[in-house]
């Protein structure tokens, strides 16, 4: 999950980098060590007019010493030697001590992993590549306690298992070298961000976005905006969806493995998802959403508002299924076993269910519930709540059911072709 | 073909911006992945990628023996074991009384220069066409 992004987009040319804020837990602050401005070009790229080096963290606090920091090395002209920028994480903010990347064109082209206690520079590790003009070059930095590594366009090149700075520091950014308005190499789209993602890719702004990243996993998308967002990703592990403004969002998962999802949304919005392991959903304000989502293991829905909300779900696998808010959800739920159903707050609930064993549901508030059930195998029920509800179970071949009502209305309860009935107990 | 190797170097440069520690292997136009203590202490223990291995038969360069970390080092010629215990006892790199993998012994010569050294995370990638 990224916890720090700026596109450097929106400002004048030549605005200095710790006048400007980024999309979210991008605040900049020069660091100690820096002795020249990083400035924002007319096309949204850090550039670096003086000679000397500049270096700058952003306020988000990573959460622990184990991050990612992600740039795009934009390519204007051929690069001069000495233009030495790239990702930086594990700053210490009071002396000038980091891990970091570059790029050197001193002698053999290459990229470098740099490490640097007390001003003190050690390279841990090179690999050689010519960067060409007109292309850009997404750097990754990763830093985990086992080891330090080096993604160039999403495939790692250098690992080190040097583990001298310790502390989680601050993401951010180090040049060195003028690298003029409009020649050498800028950087562009930085990102901090937890987890091992193979790609992060963040956006903010009025836009459309589509993404369609082929087999390369795990990723992790944060969606900030305000447009309309449609992405196709295929066979990643892990993904975080946070969209804030008033949008249209639609996106296609499919994963061949575990996966996990976090989605959250304020506005209209639309996910389909295959094969996803885990999903959390979060729409905190009055909004339509819909989904289609298949092979869900766990799955978390809060509506905060008066969201109208659709889904399809269909698992073979353990469910729980938890949703809050004062909303009007559908729900048509296949195959799923067991069931855990708990409905937080005052919501008209209606579900399809099948084949579900067993099946806990736990209504907290004055919900209306509506289940259909079929299940053709052994089958425990038990309900607990204040709200009204109706159960409509046939092909259950047992069933135990246990009812608990804190106050009335009692729920209503409607049985069909079940057979034996035992165990009953109010 | 490209071959990944195991080298023990001089460390060179003084810690400076654009003159940092670094292993001698770093000029000499490879990729490589380098553990090191410098200043405290004036070797690195690297592992390069290179098609040509012969390029890096310079002063202050010592090659490991091409051997797979995970064979005996019984198994190993007595004349590469030789060379290697020759190479690095003139460094005065303390070895590992009775490895039992080639695996052992880069560890214990990581381990000198980096506490957390790792031979599984210490990787270089192929040079690129």
């Amino acid at each position: 999950m990224a916890f720090s992004h700026d596109s450097f987009s929106g400002e004048v040319a030549g605005t200095n980098l710790q006048a400007h804020t980024g999309e979210f837990g991008a605040a900049w602050t020069a660091h100690v060590a820096s002795v020249d401005n990083i400035q924002i070009s007319a096309a949204g790229q850090l550039y670096k007019p003086d000679a000397d080096q500049g270096i700058y963290y952003t306020s988000a606090i990573p959460p622990s010493a184990e991050y990612n920091v992600l740039v795009d090395a934009v390519v204007i002209t051929a690069i001069a030697s000495n233009k030495l920028h790239g990702p930086a994480g594990r700053i210490d903010t009071a002396d000038d001590t980091m891990y970091f990347v570059r790029h050197q064109t001193q002698g053999t082209d290459r990229w470098e992993l740099i490490k640097v206690v007390g001003a003190v520079f050690s390279v841990l590790g090179s690999f050689n590549q010519t960067l060409t003009a007109g292309q850009t070059y997404r750097v990754r930095l990763e830093l985990v306690n086992a080891a330090k590594s080096v993604y160039i366009d999403g495939v790692l090149r250098i690992t080190s298992s040097d583990n001298v700075i310790t502390g989680a520091g601050r993401a951010g950014v180090r040049m060195f070298g003028d690298t003029d308005n409009a020649n050498n190499y800028h950087l562009d789209n930085l990102s901090a961000s937890t987890g091992q993602e193979d790609l992060v890719a963040d956006y903010g702004g009025d836009a459309v976005f589509n993404a369609a990243a082929g087999r390369t996993r795990p990723v992790a998308l944060s969606v900030i905006g305000t447009g309309t967002f449609t992405s196709a990703v295929a066979r990643h592990r892990s993904l975080a969806l946070a969209e804030t403004g008033v949008a249209v969002f639609t996106a296609e998962l499919f994963s061949d493995d575990r996966m996990m999802v976090a989605f959250t949304c304020s506005a209209t919005a639309s996910l389909d998802a295959s094969a996803v392991f885990k999903c959390t959903l979060t729409v905190p304000c009055s909004a339509s959403f819909t989904s289609n989502l298949n092979g869900v293991f766990q799955f978390a829905a809060s509506f905060a508002g008066q969201a109208v909300f659709a889904s399809q779900l269909s698992a073979d696998r353990p469910m729980a299924l938890v949703l809050a808010g004062s909303s009007v959800v559908n729900f048509n739920l296949g195959r799923l076993r067991p069931l855990a159903l708990s409905l937080l707050d005052s919501s008209s609930f209606v579900a399809m269910l099948t084949r579900l064993r067993p099946l806990t549901l736990s209504s907290e508030g004055q919900s209306a519930v509506d289940l259909g059930m079929v299940a053709d195998k052994v089958f425990a029920a038990e309900i607990t709540g204040q709200s009204f509800v109706s159960l409509t179970m046939a092909e259950a071949e047992f069933l135990e059911r246990s009812l608990t009502t804190l106050d009335e209305p009692a729920p209503v309860l409607s049985l069909e072709e079940v057979s034996p009935l035992v165990g009953i107990a109010e | 073909m490209h071959m990944r190797k195991y080298y023990v170097c001089d460390v060179i440069g003084d810690g400076s911006q654009l003159n940092p520690y670094r292993p001698k292997i770093a000029d000499l136009g490879v990729n490589f992945v380098a553990a090191f203590n410098a200043p405290a202490k004036n070797w690195a223990i690297c592992r390069v990628s290179s098609a040509n291995h012969d390029q890096l038969e310079v002063a202050g360069v010592d090659s490991m023996p091409d051997f797979p970390l995970d064979s005996k080092m019984n198994s190993m010629g007595q004349a590469a074991k030789n060379a290697m215990n020759a190479k690095l006892t003139a460094r005065g790199i303390t070895q590992p009384t009775n490895p039992d993998a080639y695996r052992d012994v880069i560890k214990a010569i990581g381990l000198l220069v980096d506490l957390n050294f790792s031979e599984d995370n210490f990787d270089v990638a192929e040079p690129t066409v």
